[in-house]
């Protein structure tokens, strides 16, 4: 709910450049990320943007049969659910279009051929067993930019999600092979690094103007937002479009270009923070936990 | 053969012949049998709600966010001399050691959110409050046992940071039954379906009971006697490390409004 004033305030400001809580018009508010948080997950993350937009992810892993399809691949599976605690609005079955419309973006980032190193290394026998990565999601509190706090969460998770060691028996026939579960040696995933991050640029205001990570305020006065997958090379996976309104190809383009740029620096920023936090839990050491898992 | 395991045996143990119970009167994770598990929390940890608390007990960490009071969604509800409290109880999926699907409103999270509006309904001055609605949502993110005594603590948090009146705060604890022993707080290793348990919560100064519920038979009634003051003495406990978080909380509020110099 905006009122008339607060939105030209909001246009005003995106036209000159300068959004109402000082950014730029691609500046990103601060970023807080944990990782390994739920010790009943296989790999988890939270990740709360600008100390409002709060998501947490957790990454179970089961072994199953592979899908008929894809026989050298193993499965993920994404379920998003909007906490009551985010908003009344999400009581009951409330939540539920948001769930079903956030769950979609996640497997449709996913999906793509991308990712599919990343599926290939939770293939145990083709054709028979593989692993299947259950990701959940869960919105503790929203204020803004769900799409790129949700990608970045789950991301996050899937880079820290230890499994344990499948070692493969050979039976008498080909398709005799048994595996066991060693539960005492842990591997990363292969290909981790591959999983994208979504940018949703916004277009307010006039022609030729968006912004990135936009608060709910921003939001409720977009009149297009375009949702790009962008994955460490640099490439797109996967685009949605939302808002009531349209915008003309130049901008599309343009917006395009600059939400690969802005993936690339989320990427980059996140992966090495990443790459810091998984070497000091492999050296044993203990991190600080801040918010409220501390 | 060990005397340990003899002793458990002897005494039907439990699964696996697991033994809850040593030779030294410890439990499993350490703990005496009266001993709570470690108790951490915060007020105020989510930005949108009026209220909200983040509580861990052991393992077990659930967050609860409090809404209102604020006018009813229904009018259907609207109680026009008092205001109706609603409750919600969901688990994350990721929050049992095994993968489970779990759906808003599963018969036992409407069981736990019924139990939960029953005792706070108890003890907020819903009167003061006409026409209104107070919502209390809890969400589990990781169960390791006593999910619901964790809720319920964590709501009477949550119900201090939104400023809602009440005339008493409500402490819960568990009694497991383990080895012929009684325990306080079990954690899921040692609460099963078949095993007695027995969820308490008790108004902390009017010691009053606000609800009791218990699982499976115990041998006798002396003793649900005597599980209740081991609940009992589990909620007094619990309710010392609330007691100081909430006044903690308080004088640091009273300090930034300049009230009060700590």
């Amino acid at each position: 709910m905006l009122s008339g004033a607060e939105k030209t305030y909001i246009e005003a400001g995106a036209a000159q450049g300068i959004r109402a809580d000082g950014r730029g018009l691609l500046d990103l508010r601060p970023v807080t990320l944990e990782t390994s948080l739920l010790p009943t997950a296989s790999g988890s993350a939270r990740v709360r943007i600008g100390g409002v937009t709060d998501i947490l992810v957790g990454v179970k892993a089961e072994v199953v049969e592979p899908h008929v399809n894809a026989p050298d691949e193993g499965l993920m599976s994404f379920a998003v659910e909007c906490s009551s605690l985010a908003s009344p609005d999400f009581v009951g079955r409330g939540g539920a279009d948001l769930n079903a419309e956030l769950s979609q973006l996640l497997t449709r980032l996913y999906a793509s051929s991308a990712t599919r190193e990343l599926r290939r290394g939770l293939a145990l026998i083709p054709g028979r067993k593989c692993w299947v990565l259950h990701v959940d999601a869960l919105v503790l509190d929203s204020g803004g930019n769900l799409y790129g706090a949700l990608s970045l969460a789950v991301r996050a998770a899937l880079r820290v999600v230890t499994l344990p060691r499948v070692v493969i028996i050979p039976g008498e026939a080909d398709d005799d092979d048994e595996i066991e579960v060693n539960e005492e040696v842990f591997e990363r995933l292969s290909r981790s690094e591959d999983a994208p991050v979504a940018v949703t640029l916004s277009a307010v205001g006039g022609r030729g103007i968006y912004i990135a990570d936009s608060t709910s305020e921003e939001e409720a006065c977009a009149k297009a937002a375009i949702t790009m997958g962008v994955n460490l090379a640099g490439r797109a996976c996967g685009a949605v479009s939302g808002g009531t309104g349209g915008v003309d190809m130049d901008t599309l383009k343009s917006m395009l270009k600059d939400a690969v740029r802005v993936g690339g620096d989320i990427l980059k920023t996140t992966d090495s923070f990443l790459q810091d936090d998984i070497a000091r839990m492999e050296s044993g050491e203990e991190v600080e936990p801040v918010g409220f898992f501390s | 053969m060990p005397p340990a395991t003899k002793r458990s045996r002897s005494r039907g143990g439990g699964a696996g012949g697991l033994e809850y119970i040593s030779l030294d009167g410890l439990r499993i994770d350490g703990r005496r049998p009266t001993e709570v598990r470690k108790i951490r929390c915060s007020l105020g940890a989510l930005s949108r709600a009026d209220g909200s608390a983040y509580y861990e007990q052991g393992n077990t960490r659930v967050l609860v966010a409090v809404y209102g009071p604020r006018e009813p969604h229904s009018r259907a509800s609207i109680q026009h001399d008092r205001a109706v409290v609603k409750c919600e109880f969901s688990t994350a999926m990721f929050a049992s050691p095994v993968y489970r699907r779990t759906w808003k409103g599963d018969r036992k999270s409407t069981a736990a959110a019924l139990v939960m509006q029953k005792a706070f309904e108890g003890v907020i001055l819903t009167a003061s409050y006409p026409k209104s609605q107070i919502d209390i949502y809890v969400q589990v993110l990781q169960n390791d046992g006593g999910a619901l005594v964790a809720a319920i603590n964590a709501a009477s948090l949550a119900l201090v940071n939104a400023g809602v009146a009440m005339s008493d705060f409500v402490v819960a604890c568990s009694v497991g039954f383990v080895d012929d022993t009684f325990v306080v707080d079990p954690s899921s290793l040692e609460s099963a379906s078949d095993r007695p348990e027995l969820t308490l919560a008790v108004l902390s100064h009017s010691a009053k009971i606000a609800s009791c519920q218990l699982d499976s038979k115990l041998p006798d009634g002396e003793s649900f006697e005597r599980a209740l003051e081991f609940a009992t003495s589990g909620a007094n406990q619990i309710f010392k490390v609330l007691e100081y978080e909430v006044r903690k909380y308080s004088l640091n509020l009273l300090d930034s409004r300049g009230l009060v110099a700590l």
